[in-house]
């Protein structure tokens, strides 16, 4: 037995047995299930003094609006944000896995993290997925060599970008972007200028919709603005949708006696010292 | 031991050619309300395809007659085609029969023109509303290839799933206890109607922007738009 | 009776039609067979030659198709693949190629206070490669319409003869009458619609524009007969990039000048050249008012690629052209590089 005396190696680069599998699996009637996509409009651009990110607020399933008012600007580190577009899941969770390693990077070294480093960290882990993470994101910070705009593709190419669009809306959002932007904007151009190209992507993309969320991020501090402005408020009910009492058939009832309640405290565990 | 062949999971492999599919869903919702001596029909005005907007003014609603209306969401190019048929037939029975055609008989005959195309089908989710001979209000809904009812309420189109069951609640008063049902009057209709299409517009991507609204009565057909969100 | 052979077979009225990869032989009906006997249509023509012992291979298997002409040939109303032989066997349908072969890209038409203008650019396509550079796609139909066109530039180049034709015709009434664009526009629906419904569609999207009754009409129709009236269109790419630009500007106001439309033509223009890889720099611009049509061009497009040194691509940093994407997928254009 050649595997007793020598140690069987890996074979060398990408295994997609799982691929097979789940071919055959569906073969037989049982395909993957179907994930959120967020149809979106993210975009982001640098200003004068920093970055802002922008993004809008819906998620759908299919024709369906799944959320009205999801937040797609995650949280990276203090001074990096980041917009996510496709599969909800995949955006969530990408950006809060790199966000710890972020952190832990940021523990070992003392030091403000930069936005190359994210950049680099979702670019190597998305194109180890083989574009099967379905994240398409528009990365934004500042750090000490001032500010930065990354945009990331779900197979793991990126492009440094001075305006980045991305999701179902990007093409009008960059429609406004390619009209409006210019060098050395001041922050509240560069608000307004973003705001615009998100609404480009929510009036006119029906993957895209309800409201704008919009994070500004300059040296040493960030404004997080959720909702910014207010658009598409629900149109005003005109009847009024309430039961009488004893409108619902109970169709059995069964009632069960109380006796001997007994009450236990569980003292809190010590948290841990995250600090600095 | 893994399996080394490599699957061939990637899906565009080599030239394309682009299919023709002679369909396209350009989206849409319908909701019509019968009374006893009117009935309303709605729908909503985006017209659209995949993921944008053609426009956001585009009525579906066909005036057949001074008393019957027909509502159309689907394929666009199929509702354009069928309501001309339509039109065309009605001309021709009022030219024949010195009379315009009767709502119950439009809705035969709609029901007929959807079969004849049984297996190339109009894409098309119809509602028929109007007054029939007695006056009353009545409503008809079909099925793409001709399959029809008399109903006294109904919702189809995109958001059609979204906005039945509202209507069987409000107007139907199904599964409720201690309830006594009233016939629904033109005020209390225009309301759910407008309030049913409040909340489709939330959820259904392919309904939204306004909405037309035609109340038939023996009077006449009279016109109405609503704004909805535009998003 | 002489045996029948390919090279003695006598025909007459033989109606072949080549087409790009297909010859169709449509053999009309009357074919002398033998001894110079006539028969008026090919069940006889079957029935004569299975009379006949070694007729037999001339069928081809049931007794409702006609027989073929040769020995692996076709028989009449059959497909027969020029090089290689063999007759298709099925005799229900036939095949045709689909899809746009050299294609122009987005239209784009606005309606102003007094009329309307339609813009697009000069460039047809075949697939990626920008195959003739000097093609032009709107069309001044008469003097109260203008059309411009999308799609396949050989379906509209036929479509151009047929409407061009329908416009002589009209004029030799002499009657004080003209087509009016609601009435193309309508009849551009029903050829498209009806050459869908055959399977067999003009791969087109159409604007059309002009002035009905003195006010400003603007409406499109595409490949399946989808047809609507809005005072902004844009189809193609330009339905992604120019149509959000064009609500916006049309919300703000309502009530455009003809210099403000153009205006905001030349800058959906520019972002398409910008952003779409499948434009050109060179358009023309169609302009009817009740003083007449105007159709301008080749114009060009105003540029300006003073940030281009601020983008740095992650694999090539000096390619300009990572700026041109492809929508390929649902999240928004993928870079080739």
């Amino acid at each position: 037995m050649a595997s007793v005396l020598v140690q069987e190696c890996e074979r060398p680069g990408f295994s997609f047995e799982n691929c097979q599998r789940n071919a055959f699996l569906a073969s037989k009637g049982f395909p993957v299930p179907k994930a959120v996509k967020t149809g979106t409009t993210i975009a982001g651009i640098i200003c004068k003094d920093g970055v802002i990110l922008g993004a809008d607020t819906r998620a759908t399933e299919h024709t369906t609006v799944a959320d009205k008012n999801c937040a797609k600007i995650h949280y990276i580190a203090p001074n990096i944000y980041c917009c996510g577009a496709g599969t909800a899941a995949d955006t969530e969770k990408t950006c809060s896995l790199i966000a710890s390693q972020l952190e832990l990077h940021h523990l070992n070294t003392g030091r403000v993290v930069r936005v190359v480093t994210a950049n680099n960290m979702f670019s190597q882990m998305l194109f180890r997925y083989q574009g099967y993470i379905g994240a398409a994101l528009v990365l934004g910070g500042v750090d000490n060599t001032g500010p930065h705009l990354y945009c990331i593709f779900p197979h793991g190419s990126s492009d440094q970008l001075p305006y980045a669009t991305m999701g179902s809306g990007s093409l009008a959002a960059m429609a406004v972007f390619e009209t409006q932007w210019k060098p050395n904007m001041t922050e509240e151009e560069g608000k307004q200028l973003v705001n615009d190209a998100i609404q480009a992507g929510i009036y006119n993309d029906l993957g895209s919709g309800s409201n704008v969320n919009i994070c500004v991020i300059r040296k040493g501090s960030v404004d997080y603005i959720r909702p910014y402005g207010d658009i598409n408020a629900k149109g005003k009910r005109q009847g009024s949708y309430h039961y009488k009492r004893g409108t619902t058939a109970v169709l059995s009832s069964k009632t069960v006696d109380i006796e001997d309640v007994s009450v236990h405290t569980v003292e809190p565990v010590e948290s841990m010292d995250t600090s600095a | 031991m893994a399996l080394y062949t490599v699957a061939d999971y990637r899906t565009n492999v080599g030239a394309k050619t682009v299919p023709f599919i002679p369909y396209d869903d350009n989206g849409g919702s319908l909701v019509a309300v019968a009374g006893d001596d009117f009935a309303l029909l709605a729908s909503d005005t985006r017209l659209s395809t995949g993921f944008s907007i053609y426009t956001r003014e585009q009525s579906k609603l066909f005036r057949l007659s001074d008393t019957t209306v027909l509502g159309c969401a689907g394929c666009w190019c199929d509702a354009l085609t069928l309501a001309r048929i339509l039109e065309a037939r009605m001309q021709m029975y009022l030219h024949e029969h010195q009379r315009p055609m009767s709502t119950p008989a439009v809705a035969q005959m709609l029901s007929t023109l959807l079969y004849y195309k049984r297996f190339f089908p109009y894409y098309v989710a119809n509602l028929l509303a109007g007054l029939d001979e007695e006056g009353k209000g009545c409503v008809y809904s079909y099925d793409p290839v001709g399959s029809y009812e008399r109903v006294h309420y109904k919702a189809s189109g995109s958001a059609g799933a979204l906005l039945l069951p509202f209507l069987d609640n409000q107007i139907g008063y199904n599964n409720m206890e201690n309830v006594t049902p009233e016939p629904v009057g033109i005020p209390k209709a225009m309301q759910i109607l407008k309030d049913a299409f409040i909340s489709a517009a939330e959820r259904d991507i392919y309904t939204g922007d306004s909405i037309f609204i035609n109340i038939i009565t023996k009077d006449g057909i009279q016109e109405e738009k609503f704004a909805l969100r535009r998003d | 009776m002489v045996p029948l052979h390919p090279t003695r077979m006598p025909r007459s009225g033989a109606n072949v039609v080549v087409t790009d990869r297909l010859v169709v032989l449509n053999i009309a009906v009357l074919i002398e067979v033998g001894e110079g006997a006539v028969v008026n249509n090919t069940t006889d023509i079957k029935n004569k030659m299975m009379e006949h012992p070694n007729m037999a291979w001339m069928t081809s298997g049931d007794s409702y198709s006609s027989a073929r002409f040769w020995h692996s040939g076709p028989a009449p109303g059959t497909v027969y693949n020029f090089p290689g032989g063999l007759a298709a066997q099925n005799t229900f349908y036939t095949e045709v190629p689909q899809g746009p072969i050299t294609t122009g890209g987005s239209v784009l038409g606005v309606a102003f206070e007094g009329g309307v203008a339609i813009t697009a650019d000069i460039l047809t396509s075949y697939g990626s490669l920008a195959r003739f550079r000097d093609c032009s796609r709107v069309m001044h139909v008469n003097d109260n319409i203008i059309l411009g066109a999308g799609g396949d530039y050989a379906d509209y180049q036929f479509l151009k003869d047929v409407i061009q034709q329908k416009i002589l015709e009209e004029e030799c009434l002499d009657d004080g009458f003209s087509l009016k664009p609601k009435a193309l526009h309508c009849w551009l629906t029903r050829v498209m619609y009806n050459h869908r419904s055959k399977l067999h569609p003009l791969w087109n999207n159409f604007i059309v524009g002009g002035l009905q009754d003195g006010e400003p009409f603007l409406g499109a129709v595409d490949k399946i007969g989808t047809a609507y009236v809005d005072r902004h269109i844009a189809t193609g790419r330009g339905a992604y990039l120019a149509l959000p630009l064009m609500r916006a500007k049309v919300e703000q106001d309502p009530h455009m000048t003809q210099k403000e439309a153009h205006e905001l033509l030349f800058r959906c223009l520019k972002v398409l050249y910008y952003r779409d890889a499948q434009s050109y720099p060179k358009f023309q611009l169609a302009t009817l008012t009740k003083e007449g049509v105007s159709v301008e061009g080749p114009l060009m497009v105003e540029q300006n690629w003073e940030s281009a040194h601020m983008i740095s691509c992650y694999y090539s940093v000096d390619e300009d052209h990572s700026l041109l994407t492809v929508l390929t997928s649902d999240y928004g254009p993928f870079p080739s590089i």
